[in-house]
């Protein structure tokens, strides 16, 4: 991994650690979900300062590349989310439906 | 038999007064409810002012919640049936009748006002998605629908307790097929419809595509897992 990978890593991870931090303090974020957020700047701070972590994870796993590793990896974490937050999704529509429906039968 | 005829609107302030008035003029025994699905136009007032049955939603579900609040109303009424039924006047209430007696006579769960039992199904651009669903109905299920996007449905009790109870069941083919996969008897009774009169349907020309790829994906596929 290059150098201005590294810091490029590292620059987002910190801009997305502010961002986290600003939007709970403004009550914007549950709690609950800004865990992951602060998770993945964490964990990609991590990376950022110790690149052997995905050289040696890129190597066990046969990667051509160690930045592919780290690409591979982001692109897999965001499927999760969003098929977490589809999820998250369905149930508040079926919360909706039962509102409205409530409200509309409500003699 | 005690029948409630559910008419889900949405923005249909050109035809909702017709409609209702055309279906109480035809003296066909059944009950009606309008559904307005929260439209922004003037649905909810003439309903009102007319002394019309109706009940409103604060927002817009689309056709499957409206559809299900009709259902809830009539099991919290003691209906033994449910008849779906358009808003936008394509639907002669004329055939309500006709629909009611297939069920007291056959003991279907399911009756179908459908366009093409006698008549043949025009080889018409319109008509391919109609096929297609048709086909799809046979493959899972085996049996044969002749008009399985017909909106002119009579649903029992035990349907209408299906209806009430589960999510993202709308009161369309893909609906029927999982019913019939669960041997719900289905009836199908020749009916004439007109064309649409006013306001904007539920099935545009731009969403026809989506509903199509949406009700073969969920007859095909999503109805095993649920």
């Amino acid at each position: 991994m290059s150098v201005a990978l590294r810091a490029s890593l590292l620059v987002c991870s910190v801009l997305v650690l502010f961002f986290v931090m600003r939007r709970i303090r403004k009550a914007g974020l549950e709690i609950s979900d800004s865990i992951f957020w602060l998770a993945l700047s964490l964990v990609l701070i991590v990376i950022a300062v110790f690149p052997q972590i995905a050289y040696w994870a890129s190597d066990l796993l046969g990667f051509d590349a160690p930045v592919n590793f780290v690409f591979f990896c982001g692109i897999i974490v965001l499927l999760v989310r969003t098929f977490s937050q589809d999820q998250k999704i369905c149930q508040l529509k079926k919360k909706l439906i039962a509102l409205v429906q409530d409200e509309a039968l409500r003699d | 038999m005690k029948v409630l005829a559910i008419i889900p609107a949405y923005n249909e302030e050109e035809s909702i007064s017709p409609t209702v008035e055309e279906l109480l003029a035809a003296r066909t025994g059944c009950d009606y409810l309008v559904v307005n699905d929260g439209s922004s136009d003037a649905t909810e007032r003439i309903c009102r002012e007319r002394g019309y049955r109706f009940v409103s939603h604060p927002t817009n579900l689309g056709l499957t919640g409206g559809f299900q609040t009709g259902v809830k109303y009539a099991l919290a009424h003691g209906y033994d049936a449910v008849a779906q039924f358009d808003a936008d006047g394509q639907h002669v209430p004329g055939f309500l009748p006709r629909l009611i007696e297939e069920m007291e006579a056959t003991g279907a769960d399911i009756v179908i006002g459908s366009r093409f039992v006698t008549e043949k199904k025009p080889h018409s651009a319109r008509m391919i998605g109609s096929r297609l669903i048709s086909a799809i109905i046979r493959l899972t299920t085996g049996q044969r629908i002749n008009d399985p996007t017909s909106g002119l449905r009579l649903y029992d009790r035990p349907m209408m307790e299906e209806f009430a109870r589960r999510f993202d069941f709308g009161p369309e083919p893909d609906s029927l097929a999982y019913l019939m996969r669960r041997g719900a008897r289905v009836s199908e009774v020749q009916v004439s419809m007109r064309e649409r009169q006013a306001g904007e349907s539920y099935l545009s020309a731009a969403k026809s595509i989506s509903y199509m790829a949406r009700i073969c994906t969920s007859v095909l596929l999503a109805q095993w897992f649920r």
